[in-house]
Order: C-alpha cells, then structure tokens, then sequence
C-alpha cells in the first residue's frame, strides 16, 4: 500500500474518529436548540468523512454508496453551518431559513442523480487507486448557493455584533474552522493536492474549532469528553485500527507459530479483538478521567470527608472549624463568612470566617430581602442574580453598600426542613471582576450544604439538650451544676491573677411570694436574672445558685469590682421595685457576700463557703447588706455571734430544759443525755478547730437533738428488745421531729443543720437524707459521735453500759463506715487523753432488778 | 456592568428580570418592599435636623406611627431650607438639585435636591421605562446600542433634563442634536434641530412632552424646515434610508390626498411621553406615529415615578422611588370647603378602582420630602391586570389639584398669581374665578371669568380684547412658565369672558355655594354663565367672549 493509500485511509479515519467522538461528546451535554444544531453540524461532517473512509477502502456494498453518503454530507455541510449561526446568533428569520433549507434539500437529491458531479468511478492507476469524477456545468448551481448560504450566515453573525448581542471574537473559532475547511475543500481540485486527503482533514479542523466555540460559551463542558460513549468510541476506533495495521503481521506470525491451530484463528483474533478493545477502553478511561476529571474527583473526595468529619461531631464550634477548614481548601481565592440563624431572634449571626482575620462581629437580619430570596432559591447562587431580583429593591441602602463592601460574589444559603438555618457568603478576596463559578463548583456547594444542614441539625438539637441541662429554666440562668464547674475552670484561669465570687440571695422571699403571688415573685426572679446578666456582662458567669439565690463568678476582678456589681444590682433591684408601676408599693432587698481569691480565700471551696458565710453575716446584720468575707472582721463577727447565740440559748435554758425534761420523763435512760452529748460534741468541735461562735451552735445542737423523740411513743422508747421494722421507722422520725419543733424556737434554726444530720453515716447509709460524706455538716459529725459514744457508756432499757475503751474501740471500727474518719480519730484521741470528761454509768450489779434491763 | 453590557453578554429573560421584575410583584410583596423603604427613610431622617422638625424629636418606630405623627407637607414646608440648598439640614448628602416650577411669579421655582442613591433609582427606572417602550408583550423588547433618540424634554436643571445624563453611561445612544450641543441651545431650537436630524438620519426612540409631541405632529412640516425649497435642501442631506422613506411618503401622500403622517417617515422602537394632558393627546399620537407612546409619570420631586407597561394604558409605579400614599378626591374636595381638614391617606393596597386620589408622596433614599402632596391627581384604573399578568393597581394621570391650572406641562398658575397680575394691570377687574379649558385643537388654556367694577369710569372703554391683551402681557411679564408657552407653542394660553357686574355674588346670593376662584367645577361655570346670560332686568346681559 502506497504512502497516499495508507493516508487517504488514515486521514479520513482520525476525521471519522474526531467526527463521532465530539457528536457523541455533544450528545452528552445539556440539550438545546444549539447544541441540536451542532450535532447536525458534525452528523454532516461525519456524513462526509465515514463515506470518503468507506469508499476508499471500498467497503461493502461498494464505493457508489459510500459516495452518495459522502457528497450528501458534504452538500449538507452549507446549509448545517447556516443553522448552527442561526442558533448561535438566537437570530429570528425563520422564512429565511426554511428557503435554504428546502434549496439544499432539492440540491442533495439533485446530486444523488449525479447532476451536478457526473460519472464518479473508482480508477487504478499503476499501484495507486484513485478516485475520479467529471463536473457538470450545473454544478455552480450548487457553488453559488453555498457561497449565499455561508454569506447569509455572515451575515446573521454581523447583525448579531453590530447589534451588541455578541462580541466579534466570539465568532474567531468558526472563522477559522470554517476557513480551513473552505481551503481544505477548494485545494483538493489543484492537481498538487489531488492525491491528498485534505478535504475531510480541514474538516476535522472545522469541528474541532466550533467544539472550541461552544465551549467557550459554557455550552458543552469539556469533561463530557470522559464520558462513556466518547471513550467507547475512541477504544473501539482505536482497536480497529490496530487491528488493520498490524492484521497482516500478527496472521503470518499466527501460521508461522500456530499452524496447527489455523483452524481457530478467527476465534483466537476475535478474543484477542474484544481483549484489545477492553484494554483500550480502560486505558481510554484513566487517561481522560485523569485528564479531565481530576479536579472532580478531588472535590468529591474532599466532599466526603468534610460529610464524615462533620458527622462525627455534635458540637458546633467544632463543626464551624470542619467547615471553614473545608471552604479554605475548596473555595481558595473566596473569603466566606459563614451565618448561622439565632433561634431567639431570627437573625443570622456571622459564625466564623474561612480567613482568620475577618472579624465576626456581622449579622444579617431576620426581614433581609436576601434572606427570603435565598430561601426560595434553595441553592448557590450568585449576588449577581440577586441584584436583579425584585428583593433587590427592598434592600436598604446601607445594606446595599455593606454587600459591596464585603465583594459579596456567590451565597449558600443551608437548609432544612424548607427554613434557612445558615447561610455563607462568598466574597472574592481580590477587587475586579467577578468570577463565574462552573456549575460542577456549584453542584458541590448545593452538597455541602445539605450535609451541612443535617450537621447543623444534629448540633443544634445536641446544643438544645445541653443548653436545657446547663441552664435553670425559668431564669434561663445557668444552673448550679454547671456554674460550680465553670467556677473551676475560672480559678483555673485565673489563679495567677484574682477571683472573685458575689453571692446574692433575696431576704425574705417568701413572705414576697405570699404577699404578692408567685407570679409575680416568678417574675421579679426572671427580671433579676436578666438584669444580672447585663450588668456582669462579659466580666463574669451568673447562675442561679438555689431557689431565691444567684451567684457570680467573676474571674481576674478584684472584691472592688464585686462590691461594684452588688451595688449597681441593689440600685437596679430598688428601681424595678418602686417603679413597678403598680398602687402598692413593694419592697424586695438582698444581701450579697463576697469572698475573693487570693485575699481571703484559697481555694474554691473556701470561695463558696466564705461567700455564703459573708450573706449569713448579712442577714444576721439586718438584711439588705453587701458584705465582704474579711478574716479579722470575721473573727470580730465570731465573737458577737458567740455572744449573741449564748445569750439567746440562756434565754432559752428554761425551754430547752423544759423540752429535754419531757424526754426524760418519758425514757428514764436518756436522762442527761443531751447534756453529756452537748459537751463531747463541743469539745470535739472546739478540737477540729471551729470557732466559739460554731462550737456554740454544735453544743445547742447537742441540747436539742433529741427533742423530737417527745413524740416517740413511750412504748418504743423504752422497748427491751429489738425494735421492729415498723418501729425503728417511727424511731427514725425522731430527727425531723426535732427539726419541727426548733423552728417554734425564736431564732435557734442555725442548730437545724447539724440537729438534722446527727444520724447521717460517713458512708452515707444514714437518715434522713443519706449523705455522705463532707456533705454532712461538721456540726452533725460531731454530734454523730457525741451521741454514739454516750449511748455505748451509757445504760439503756435494752442494755447495759459499756466500758470506755469498748466504745472507743467500737468507734475506731466504725471509722470510715459511720464515722468521719479524721474526726472520729480526734474524738479517741480527745478521750484517751483524758481532756474529756466522760460521764460513765456504772453496770448494774447482777441482782438489780431484772425490770430495769 | 453598564446596561449595553448586559444587553451583550446577558440573556434577555435576565434583563427583563433585573429593570421590569417589579410588575412580577404580588400587591403584598410590593407593600413589603414600601414598608421597608420608608423606614429606611424614617430612619435617615430622623438622623436630621430637617427630618426632626417633622418628628419633633422622636422617630416613627412602625409606618402606621409614621402616618400618624408627620403631617401632610407642602413645599412651603421645606422652603427654608431647599432655596438656600443647606445641605447641613438634609438626611443626605445631595448629588445634584434639581429644580421646578413653583407658582410662577414671584415663587418661581421649586428645588430638590437628589443623593446617589436616588439618582440610581432614577437610573434604574428610566431603563425600564425604555425597556418597556420598546417592548410588545412581557419579556420581548428591542433595545439596541447606537439607537437614535430625539429628546425634546425640558432641559436641565428641569428633572427630564437628568435623563440624557443618567442614560449615556449606561448604553450608547445618539441623541439628536448631542447633549452638549444641546446645552448651548434653547428648548424651542433643541426641538427643532432634533426634528431636522431625525428627517436626515431617521430616529428610534422619542422621548418628549405630550404637549409638544402633539404640536409637532400637527406641524410636522414646520418643524422639519417648511416646504418647497426647504424641503429640497432638507433631502440633499437625507441618508439613503430616510430619503428613500420621504419620497414614499410624498408619493403616498400625493396618491391618496392626504398629509404626511410622522408614521410614514419614521420606524420607531419606543415612543415615550410625559406630562400633563397625555391621556387627551395619546390616541391621537399613536395613530400619527404608528406605535403607541408610553406614558411616565414622574416630577421633580419624585423624578421617574412610574411608568407604563408593554399594553401602554396604565401606569405602575415603581415600588423603590417613592412610598406611595393616596387621598381619595372626596377628601381634598373637602379640604377646599374646609381648609381645616386634615384629609385621611390610603396605601397602594387600599385603593379602590375608578375613583381619583391625589398623591402624597415621601420620597425614598435620602430624599427630603415627607408625606408631601405633589399636586397630582391620578385616577386608579383598576387594581389589577390579568391580562398582562399584573397584581398591581394601574394609573392613569389625570391633572393638578384644583387649585393649579397647569398649562401643557409648563406651568402652574395658582390663585395668588392671578391676583397678582391683576393687581399689577391695575385693570378694574370686580370679581373673578378662572378655569382650565381645552380648545378644539386639544390646546388647554386658561378661562378667566372676570367682571368689572360697574362704578369705574374706565370699565366702559375696556374691550374683551383689551383686557385680554393686558392680562396677558402682565402674565408674561410676572410668570417666565408662562412666557415660554407663547414662545415654544406659540400659543397665549388666556381666554377671557367679561361677566356683568355683579353675577358671582348673585350666583353666590343664589345657590348659597360661593364660587372657588380657581378650578371651580363645569356645572358652576355653566350656572354662573345662565345667570349672566338672562335677560336683563332678571339677572344681566350676555357674556362676552374673547380669546
């Protein structure tokens, strides 16, 4: 086969190659009247090219049909161009257009009865097979209107320019196809050119340049080349190919080797075929998806690992970093800042920035005409689209000017269940021209933005149950729980610096709620609450700390800035007070205490506990006080209360003894009791090292603790034997009952506390409460011993006195169990020192009445 | 992107979306976007030393408080400071002012002053308008780059003087003759070389004043450099196109015994009109001219208001130029009888179809007009158009208050000015009353029905003609408006009927009614014309009519 032959074979095939794979390619893509002109188009110019391939191999049924095939298409090629301008110009001549559609119909059909091109014949000259035909002087007929048609085209994209529709250089790519086509076609008639294929290589050219075209004008995208029907076409090509070439070779290299299996060769080279086309197909695809679909598959995986990382986590802040870490690597050149809708409001808070340098301090409001607009979108769209919509012109001018600004150029509004939950704003970091984002970016961010918003979802609800379990629901305050942890955490932070603690608790709300309803007391706590908040500010936390108390946390402040706070809250509470608006006027103080770190406190414990013991002093003062926890003013404090405490118990003696009088008379046994447990527990406490104003309330405490067993039936009270469930239950109550009747006592229900807690177990298995630990009050520990110990050497109607050592050993062993392990020490150590006087009753000689055991 | 961008490289739907989406509106979505708007306003003026004298130190927090607490303005209200343009009491800074005809006289000219923002409405609006005018059905409409336009609006610093200014950034047009050619040039000869460039190389687009549009096509011949020899040289400077659209027409003209038609000669894409009187001139122009020209409505204080759609018969406002706010004609009718009454506004959305509103107007972006009464009245044509897919209440522009006879568009004559003139003609003129009329050319005009002082020595020798001539020099003299009439018309806009002492204070003695002194009702004129007419001995002689 001569170099001509081999090239009239091979130009044609890549131009049938190039032909198909952009049809099919143009196939794939978005459908419309244009891009449908355009498959035409290169349907006439596969016409052309697969006959003039067909007719020089001579294929069957024979190089006469392969002609008609192939001058039809190039007879088509005229008026197909004309249609493509014609869609491409979006002209509107359709009389026009049907004239040269039905004059080269009638020109085909013509041709197809050899009219105008006369007696094609395939000749062989020497070696070479030519092609040779006569021209029919009819055939300027054709001529003539193709260069009317091509003119007529010209013309649509002249008036399409002239009229401002489209730029000039749009046209630059069909200018030039179409030149090297008309070239290509006009030099096959020099005789230099004859023996070359040049026609149907320019139009190869032709259609790669209008491909070039639509492409640029966003028509057809060029990875629809990696779609499956260009790739099998180019594998199939691709093959068949390889296949011809190398037939000849691989048949003579089959006999030589294979002889005795010359039999099966067809099915050995239709195998090998189909093998071949396989292998091309895969290779076809990784080049091309490599190629074309890199970026894709990047974006998809990055997709999926920003949906896999965000479900993992339900905490928001988290999710907003997953997020901007995300946009960084996918939107680079976009600075996005991110919006997320406040429940409380309905405004879009800006939540975070893809550049760290954007502050967050915007917001967009809940009646922004973008906000409805991007709502009813549903889908990244750009700020260029919004400023055509009619919303557009609702927007302030201000907020105009804010979108300017921020170079606003593309947004992403998230959301679920049909309400916008977040939005984020792509605003281009460089000033200029606005960038188009391709519709696959597009796609990606419509992607992200619904695994978004199911992210959004789960965190929001996760932050609800949070939020409900951190905060008191009526004041909307944080509740006790979390606020001693974020107390913790602030003395962590500060524990270089200074802390202080403010504890505010209203005098006598009670009597408020019952004088002016609970609503109303509902309402004056959830007005303080708020009031609080505002004056704290961002100096500190407030949290409700119990039912009418609210406590401050206010790390790096000094007790100045305390005192500070207290006051302003005084004067805000005396307004809201007075200026109720209502006829009766109302009257609601509090006292606050304070206690700060480190001046007179060291820990957070000794925060807490000094804190309420400077409201206690302000209560005990006449109420409505600010108080600062001073040591030395506390020792004074101490001293005054120590003395007032004694006197109002010695006014009290003759209650107090009338009170234990009535027990005695009712169980002989217990005689002196609360007397001897009074002195042991006051020793005791005076060893831990509580001071005399405490230890006088724990020896008060030790008087009363027993009162409530006055309405202990006698019958249990002096029981010999076990008591029964039933009874130990009544027994039990003893300790409320006491509790019940200190509070008739005038002002004695400081005692309340370690009275309540002298049955409570280290371990907690004690009543009435069941606490354990510290949490029992040092006053009942104290007690807890004092009474067990004078049990033990005491004698009871169910038993005789134990020795002194016996019952310390009984308590040693109950260290940890019943007893506080430190102070139970103490107490052994207090009595085996001797510095206690213990009252001891003598065991009963053996003949002593058995009545009395 | 300027507009002749977008035309390039956007889809039409797009450009249609962004100038002409505002007729998409429901009537809800449109209050929504007033609402807001005038709060932005509420909001910039209460910031203001002007908006705060209205607010009296505490702003409006709802539209329904703002209707409630500012009164309804004049321009009295604002003079202090937009005459002497102190820009320190406005809510913004202003770009440009623009000025308007007061009350003629010794109140000559309005002024207001515009932001940028405003001017970019105005912009915004003036596009839509030209979309629209060349539009024949929703979405279709044929703007080109290069167009040829013949402007013939008042010039600056009128507010349609803006509209050359506002445009040329935006799109490449050939204005006949250049805009700064025409700065150079009165109206009347910007008008007239305009008509003799569009003879030559044709024209597309046709904005003008009714009134002057209407002139035109009745003098076509006038305009364009008279006939015969004129005609000659006019053809040697003619494109190919417009002579070869000339000669047809003559053709046809001499065919049929009939006279050229603007229509015969020119192709048009969009025709535009403004001003007083359109709806009276608008058949007749479309039939003229071959397209039917669409209407704008707008001002000096609200600039372009309001325009037309593709049908051409209504007008829609523009929801971000102005909030909108109606007095039914009821209400001020009231008000003239009662000068105490306060008259009660309604919204867009509370209009009722047929009936007459004047419009109060609070000029949005920074503008300083609140709750201002223009002085127009327009008439609700219906609330809304199914036809063309309209939820929006259309428009039709009736008039001036009562109180103002507005003479083609140019000016404004208002009792005071009467009274003035006739106290500077020193003319022994008793009582009076004068109305807006029309001629049988379509021309209004003012009637002034006046008698005179029977005890004067002087009345006796005073002809109609005389005192019409008189008044007439004196108006011209007092009111520049006025003297441009004569001059750019070419008409006297005054009309005089002598009454017979004494027949106002009959009519007055009669009916019990006293007759208003300007813009008194048809039936009262005819009524007092009875009493002038019967005979004597009973109420007096005929009247005596002259022009």
């Amino acid at each position: 086969m001569s170099l001509n032959e081999r090239l009239f074979i091979i130009v044609p095939l890549i131009s049938v190659l190039c032909n198909v794979f952009l049809f099919l390619t143009a196939l794939s893509s978005r459908k419309d009247r244009l891009v449908n002109a355009f498959s035409t188009l290169l349907g006439s110019f596969t016409l052309w090219t697969v006959g003039s391939l067909f007719m020089r191999l001579q294929l069957y049924p024979g190089p006469d049909l392969w002609y008609k095939v192939s001058i039809t298409g190039t007879f088509l090629v005229p008026f197909c161009v004309y249609n493509f301008v014609y869609h491409f110009t979006d002209s509107r001549a359709p009389f026009s257009r049907t004239v040269h559609g039905v004059a080269w119909g009638v020109v085909v059909l013509l041709n197809l009865h050899n009219i105008f091109i006369t007696d094609p014949h395939m000749v062989t000259v020497g070696r070479e097979t030519r092609f040779e035909y006569g021209i029919s002087s009819l055939v300027v007929i054709p001529i003539l209107l193709a260069i009317y048609t091509l003119l007529d085209a010209w013309r649509l994209a002249w008036r399409s320019c002239r009229d401002g529709r489209l730029d000039l250089g749009q046209f630059a790519p069909m200018l030039i196809g179409v030149g090297v086509m008309f070239a290509g076609t006009m030099s096959a008639i020099l005789p230099q050119m004859v023996s070359l294929p040049v026609d149907t290589f320019s139009c190869a050219v032709n259609a790669v340049c209008l491909y070039y075209m639509l492409y640029r004008r966003r028509l057809v995208p060029l990875r629809s080349f990696a779609s499956d029907g260009p790739m099998y076409v180019i594998a199939l090509l691709s093959s068949t190919l390889l296949l011809i070439s190398g037939y000849r070779v691989a048949h003579y290299a089959y006999l030589r080797n294979f002889y005795q299996f010359k039999d099966y060769e067809i099915i050995v080279f239709a195998v090998a075929f189909a093998v071949l086309t396989i292998l091309m197909y895969l290779i076809v695809r990784r080049l091309l998806t490599a190629i074309l679909l890199k970026n894709a598959q990047v974006q998809t995986e990055e997709l999926r690992q920003f949906s896999v990382d965000i479900n993992k986590t339900l905490s928001l802040d988290a999710l907003m970093r997953l997020y901007r870490d995300f946009l960084q690597r996918c939107m680079p050149g976009y600075t996005a800042r991110v919006f997320l809708r406040d429940e409380r409001t309905g405004n879009y808070v800006m939540r975070g920035a893809s550049e760290m340098a954007v502050a967050c301090r915007d917001e967009l409001a809940a009646d922004d005409p973008l906000i409805a607009w991007l709502r009813a979108r549903a889908a990244c769209v750009s700020y260029a689209e919004f400023s055509r919509s009619k919303n557009f012109r609702a927007l302030w001018q201000k907020e105009k000017e804010r979108f300017e600004q921020l170079r606003v150029e593309w947004m992403l509004p998230v959301l679920s269940s049909g309400e916008m939950v977040a939005v984020t704003l792509f605003s281009a970091e460089e000033a200029g021209k606005r960038r188009s984002l391709s519709q696959e970016r597009q796609a990606m961010l419509d992607s992200t933005a619904a695994v978004l918003a199911i992210a959004l979802n789960n965190a929001s609800l996760y932050e609800a149950l949070r939020r409900k379990a951190q905060h008191d629901p009526m004041t909307n305050l944080y509740n006790r729980g979390f606020f001693l942890e974020q107390l913790r955490r602030d003395f962590e932070l500060a524990h270089n610096a200074q802390i202080s603690l403010l504890l505010i608790s209203l005098d006598d709300f009670r009597l408020y709620n019952e004088l002016y309803g609970s609503a109303e007391g509902d309402r004056i706590l959830k007005r303080f609450a708020d009031a609080l908040v505002v004056l704290v500010g961002s100096r500190g936390t407030v949290a409700r700390y119990s039912g009418k108390e609210f406590i401050v946390s206010m790390p790096f402040c000094s007790a100045a800035d305390a005192i500070s706070c207290a006051e302003n809250a005084r004067d805000w509470l005396r307004n809201e007070v007075i200026h109720s608006g209502e006829s009766t006027r109302k009257f609601l103080t509090f006292c606050a205490g304070i206690s700060s770190y480190p001046t007179s406190a060291a820990n957070v414990d000794e925060l807490l506990t000094y804190a309420g013991m400077a409201v206690y002093s302000a209560k005990a003062n006449g109420k409505n006080r600010i108080t600062l926890y001073r040591p030395e003013a506390e020792d004074k404090r101490i001293e005054a209360n120590f003395a007032s405490k004694r006197a109002l118990a010695d006014s009290c003696s003759s209650t107090i003894y009338a009170l234990t009088a009535a027990i005695d008379a009712k169980d002989h046994y217990t005689f002196s009791h609360s007397q001897h447990v009074a002195e042991y527990a006051a020793a005791l406490a005076a060893v831990y090292g509580l001071d005399a104003d405490h230890i006088e309330i724990v020896r008060q405490a030790g008087l009363l603790h027993d009162i409530g067993k006055i309405g202990t039936p006698e019958s249990i009270l002096t029981k010999t034997g076990r008591l029964t469930a039933e009874e130990y239950t009544i027994m039990k109550q003893h300790v409320e009952g006491s509790t019940a009747m200190i509070r008739y006592l005038p002002s004695m229900d400081y005692v309340i506390p370690s009275v309540l807690g002298h049955h409570e177990r280290w371990d907690g298995r004690g009543y009435p409460r069941g606490i354990a630990g510290e949490q029992i009050p040092i006053g009942a520990r104290c007690l807890c011993l004092a009474d067990s110990f004078d049990a033990m050497v005491s004698r009871r109607s169910y038993k005789d006195p134990r020795s002194v050592e016996s019952a310390l050993e009984e308590i040693e062993r109950n260290l940890g169990g019943q007893f506080d392990p430190k102070l139970g020490r103490m107490f052994i150590d207090l009595v085996r020192s001797g510095k206690l006087t213990v009252h001891v009753d003598e065991p009963l000689p053996p003949d002593a009445g058995e009545h009395l055991r | 992107m300027t507009f002749e961008e977008k035309l390039k490289n956007c889809p039409p739907a797009e450009i249609w979306q962004e100038y002409c989406g505002f007729l998409d509106l429901s009537m809800a979505e449109y209050m929504q976007i007033q609402k807001r708007l005038v709060m932005e306003q509420v909001d910039l003026m209460a910031a203001c030393p002007l908006g705060q004298r209205f607010f009296k130190g505490h702003a409006p927090k709802s539209v329904e408080e703002f209707r409630a607490r500012v009164p309804l303005t004049k321009f009295q209200d604002y003079a202090d400071v937009l005459l002497p343009q102190r820009e320190e009491m406005l809510p913004a800074k202003p770009v440009v002012w623009l000025h308007t005809t007061w009350e003629g006289g010794d109140f000559p000219t309005k002024r207001a002053p515009y932001t940028e923002a405003m001017l970019e409405t105005y912009t915004r609006n003036i596009l839509a308008a030209m979309i629209l005018a060349t539009s024949h059905g929703k979405g279709q409409f044929h703007v080109r780059p290069g167009a040829r336009v013949l402007y013939s609006l008042a010039p600056m610093p009128y507010a349609t003087g803006m509209f050359p200014d506002l445009i040329r950034p935006q799109i490449r047009l050939r204005f006949m003759p250049s805009v700064e050619e025409a700065r150079g040039m009165s109206f009347g000869q910007q008008t007239k070389l305009g008509y003799k460039m569009a003879m030559q190389q044709g024209m597309n687009l046709f904005f003008g004043m009714s009134s002057i549009l209407y002139g035109a096509t009745r003098n076509l011949d006038s305009l364009s450099g008279g006939g015969g020899g004129g005609m000659l040289k006019m053809a040697l400077g003619m494109s190919p196109r417009m002579l070869w659209r000339a000669v047809s027409a003559v053709y046809r003209s001499h065919r049929d015994g009939t006279p050229i038609r603007p229509r015969d000669l020119f192709k048009l894409d969009g025709f535009v009109c403004v001003g007083t009187d359109t709806s009276l001139y608008k058949n007749e122009l479309a039939e003229a001219w071959g397209i039917r020209p669409l209407e704008l409505a707008g001002g000096t204080e609200p600039s372009c208001m309001g325009t037309e759609t593709w049908s051409k018969n209504g007008l829609v406002f523009f929801p971000d130029d102005c909030f909108y706010e109606f007095i039914p004609e009821r209400e001020y009718m009231r008000e003239l009888e009662d000068p105490g009454y306060t008259p009660r506004t309604y919204l867009m959305d509370e209009l009722v179809a047929g009936q007459n509103y004047e419009l109060v107007i609070t000029v949005l972006k920074g503008g300083a007009f609140l709750r201002y009464r223009v002085g127009d009245v327009y008439r609700c044509l219906r609330l809304r158009n199914p036809e063309d897919g309209l939820d929006l209440p259309q428009f039709e522009y009736i008039d001036r208050i009562p109180t103002v006879i507005d003479i083609a568009g140019f000016t404004r004559i208002t009792q005071r000015e009467i009274e003035k003139v006739i106290t500077l003609s020193r003319l022994p003129l008793g009582g009076w009353f004068a109305v807006k009329e029309y001629n049988e050319e379509g021309h209004s005009y003012l009637h002034l029905y006046a008698e005179l002082n029977e005890d004067d020595e002087g009345a006796a020798a005073l002809t109609r003609q005389i005192l019409q001539e008189h008044l007439s020099v004196y108006f011209r003299s007092y009111d520049g408006d006025y003297r441009d009439l004569k001059r750019l018309l070419g008409m006297d806009p005054l009309m005089v009927t002598v009454l017979k002492a004494g027949t106002i204070a009959a009519y007055t003695a009669r009916t019990g009614r006293s007759v208003q002194p300007v813009g008194a009702p048809r039936e009262v004129v005819l009524d007092v014309l009875r009493l002038n007419e019967a005979p004597a001995g009973q109420e007096g002689g005929g009247a005596v009519v002259a022009q």
